[in-house]
C-alpha cells in the first residue's frame, strides 16, 4: 500500500487537482478518502457561496443614512443630554454632508479623476495597443463592444469602441475603471459619439483597476456609480 | 515585490486603516465600509433570504454595526469578518422571525430541526446558509491574498496556473494557500480552531 498523502495533497485531490497515482491511493485508502470527502464538503459549500455581487444597491445606503439620521436626532433629551445632543448634531451634520457629496464620492476606494481629454489628441496617431478589453453587453439594449489602451506620446489612452450608443433620457454615459471586486473605482470620463478616448492618469494601474465599465448616469448630482451598467469587460495586456 | 502583490498589500493596509477608523467612529468610515463590503453583505443576504428581504437585512447589518461600533475590536477581527458575523446573526434572526410568524413549535429542538430542513433560497437549508456565512466570515478574517485566491479559484474558475500569473505568486504558493484555506475552513466548520497553518 502506498504512503498516505500529505495534508496539502489531500486538499488538492478534494478540488480535483490530483495525479493518477494520488487518486488511486485515495481510492484504496479509507483514511485518506474520508479526509478528502470532508474537504470536498467544504469545497462544494464554497462553490455555493459565490460569486457575490461587487456593489451594494445605492437605495439601501440611502435607507441606512435615513435610519441613522432619524436615530441621531431623536435621542437627544436623555441622560447627559448636552453631550448626546452634541453627538447627534455632529452625526446629523456628517450624514447630511455625506449625502450632499454623494455616498460613493467619499468612499474609500473611490477617486474622482475626470480626465476626459478628448479633442486634444485628434491629430495624434493612434499609437501601439498595449491592452484590450472585450466589453460584454451587461444590458440587453446594447451590442457587445470593445476597448483598447494605446500608448501615445508616453501616455496611455483608453479608447472605447461601440457600434452604436443608446439614447439616454435625462442622462449620459460614464466610463469607469473598476478594481476586481469593485472596492474601488475611478471614472475616466463621459462617453459620447464625439468622446470615445480618455487619457488615463499616470498613477492609475490597470493591474489594480482591471475592468472597464460603462454606466448610465443621471443628472441627479450624485457622483457615485448608478449601478446601471451597459458594458463591462476585463483589461488584458497585449 | 511586483506591482500586483504590492497592490494586494495596499488593499490590505487600506482595509486595516478602515477597520481602525470605523472603531474610532470616524465620520466617513461607515460610507467607506458600505462601499467596501456592502456588496458582499447584500449578496450573502440575497442568497440566504431572497432578494426581497436582502435590502432589509443589509440595512439592519450596517445600522447595527455603526450603532455598536464601540464594541468592535479591530485587533480581534478585520471589519469585513465582523460585518459578515453580524450578517450571520441578522439572517438567523430573520429565519427565527419567519418561523414565529408561522407559529411553529417553541421547543428549540423542534425549531432547530425545522430550520435545518426548511430550504431557504437556492435550495440551501438554513443550516447550509449559516455554514456558508461562517465560511465567508473566515475568508474575510484570513484576508488577501488567500481570500482573493479562493475567489478566483472557486468563483471565477481560474486554474491554479492562471491564478499564479494573475497574482504574480509561485504556483506552489497558490496551491498551498488553497489547501491550507480549505483545511482552515473545515476546522472552522467543525467548530475547532486550527492554530497551525
Amino acid at each position: 500500500m502506498s504512503t498516505h498523502l500529505d495534508a496539502d495533497d489531500l486538499a488538492l485531490v478534494a478540488i480535483g487537482d490530483a495525479s493518477a497515482g494520488q487518486r488511486e491511493h485515495v481510492g484504496s485508502c479509507a483514511q485518506c478518502r474520508s479526509d478528502v470527502e470532508s474537504l470536498e464538503t467544504v469545497s462544494e459549500l464554497m462553490a455555493h457561496g459565490g460569486p457575490v455581487p461587487v456593489r451594494a444597491p445605492d437605495h439601501v445606503w440611502q435607507a441606512i443614512q435615513a435610519e441613522l439620521d432619524e436615530e441621531s436626532t431623536s435621542t437627544a433629551p436623555t441622560l447627559d443630554s448636552r453631550r448626546r445632543h452634541r453627538q447627534a448634531r455632529q452625526q446629523a451634520g456628517w450624514f447630511s454632508t455625506a449625502k450632499l457629496l454623494g455616498a460613493a464620492a467619499v468612499g474609500a476606494g473611490v477617486m474622482w479623476i475626470a480626465v476626459s481629454l478628448f479633442g486634444q489628441d485628434d491629430a495624434s496617431p493612434s499609437g501601439p495597443v498595449v491592452a484590450t478589453a472585450d466589453l460584454e453587453a451587461v444590458d440587453s439594449s446594447v451590442q457587445p463592444a470593445s476597448a483598447e489602451i494605446v500608448e501615445r506620446d508616453g501616455r496611455r489612452v483608453l479608447r472605447v469602441d461601440t457600434n452604436s450608443l443608446p439614447e439616454v433620457e435625462d442622462g449620459y454615459l460614464q466610463v469607469w475603471l473598476l478594481e476586481d471586486d469593485a472596492a474601488g473605482m475611478v471614472t475616466v470620463g463621459a462617453l459620447s459619439r464625439d468622446g470615445e478616448e480618455f487619457e488615463l492618469p499616470e498613477g492609475l494601474s490597470t493591474t489594480t483597476f482591471t475592468t472597464v465599465d460603462v454606466s448610465v448616469e443621471h443628472y441627479d448630482g450624485d457622483p457615485a456609480h448608478s449601478g446601471e451598467s451597459l458594458w463591462r469587460g476585463s483589461i488584458t495586456s497585449t | 515585490m511586483t506591482d500586483r502583490s504590492s497592490g494586494v498589500d495596499v488593499a490590505g493596509q487600506a482595509d486595516a486603516r478602515l477597520s481602525a477608523a470605523f472603531a474610532e467612529g470616524e465620520a466617513a468610515a461607515l460610507s467607506h465600509a458600505y462601499q467596501r463590503w456592502g456588496g458582499l453583505v447584500h449578496g450573502l443576504a440575497t442568497k440566504a433570504v431572497g432578494r426581497s428581504d436582502a435590502d432589509d437585512v443589509t440595512q439592519q447589518v450596517f445600522v447595527s454595526a455603526w450603532q455598536s461600533r464601540e464594541r468592535y475590536r479591530p485587533d480581534e477581527a478585520p471589519l469585513g469578518a465582523w460585518l459578515v458575523g453580524i450578517t450571520r446573526h441578522r439572517i438567523a434572526d430573520h429565519f427565527a422571525r419567519r418561523h414565529r410568524r408561522h407559529e411553529v413549535p417553541a421547543d428549540p429542538d423542534v425549531l432547530r430541526a425545522n430550520l435545518a430542513e426548511r430550504p431557504a433560497t437556492n435550495g440551501l437549508t438554513a443550516e447550509r446558509v449559516d455554514q456558508l456565512l461562517v465560511l465567508w466570515e473566515e475568508l474575510e478574517r484570513i484576508g488577501d491574498p488567500q481570500r482573493r485566491i479562493m475567489v478566483l479559484a472557486f468563483f471565477e474558475d481560474m486554474t491554479h496556473v492562471q491564478i499564479a500569473e494573475e497574482l504574480s505568486l509561485p504556483l506552489g504558493t497558490v496551491k498551498s494557500y488553497i489547501s491550507r484555506t480549505l483545511r482552515r475552513m473545515r476546522s472552522r466548520l467543525e467548530g475547532e480552531h486550527e492554530h497551525a497553518s
